[in-house]
């Protein structure tokens, strides 16, 4: 996948992800679910 | 050593690292607030991919706690499926579970600070829609830049950041 990485498509793909993310506001790369699971993997109820 | 206190060091081993990466992710989200705030866009487009790499290394520990989980299960003759932290603090006693304690309020403290800077970064970044417009106008430009090729046939972008080349 890394050397995926390197390929023109592939990177394009990703910027082209990224800025349509960062456009319509939705650019946060999964972080606040993964802040969610880790307070409720946390939670020792 | 038990099967059961075996199966618990391996859970308290991912957790710890779980922490220490939230850590890591929770310092580059306070730098990536710092390029928000500085409008500096090229610090901000090398951050995506450092908090894509921490992502990864989380989502990688996310499978060995649950592997750790299941081996409990197994051992102690629980569902895997409903076996939670709680569940296996109680099954555990003495230091493993101090320890086991101990990491699960460090996790969840972690995962607070991080929810909250994230969100704090997210609302930075509604409020600056001359930054986001020239950000995206910079992704805009990376892709249509010159891309030149290494001689080992690896893409190489004006600018040089690693989201041009990740094996960088």
């Amino acid at each position: 996948l890394d050397a995926m990485g390197r390929l023109p498509d592939v990177r394009e793909a990703r910027v082209a992800a990224l800025r349509q993310q960062i456009a319509d506001g939705t650019y946060d790369l999964g972080i606040p679910q993964v802040a969610q699971r880790l307070v409720e993997s946390g939670g020792l109820s | 050593m038990t099967a059961l206190s075996v199966a618990a060091d391996a859970l308290a081993g991912a957790l710890a690292e779980e922490s220490r990466l939230c850590a890591r992710l929770l310092a580059v989200t306070r730098r990536e607030e710092k390029a928000i705030i500085a409008a500096d866009i090229p610090t901000l487009t090398a951050l995506v991919d450092e908090k894509e790499q921490v992502l990864e290394l989380l989502a990688t520990l996310e499978t060995e706690r649950m592997t750790a989980l299941t081996a409990i299960a197994g051992a102690t003759g629980h569902s895997a499926a409903s076996l939670t932290l709680g569940g296996v603090v109680a099954l555990v006693d003495g230091a493993a579970q101090a320890k086991l304690v101990a990491l699960s309020e460090e996790l969840r403290a972690d995962g607070q600070a991080l929810e909250q800077a994230n969100a704090r970064n997210a609302q930075l970044l509604r409020t600056s829609s001359e930054l986001v417009d020239r950000w995206v106008q910079y992704l805009k430009t990376v892709i249509t830049g010159a891309l030149t090729y290494n001689p080992d046939g690896g893409v190489q972008g004006n600018g040089g950041n690693r989201m041009l080349d990740r094996s960088a």
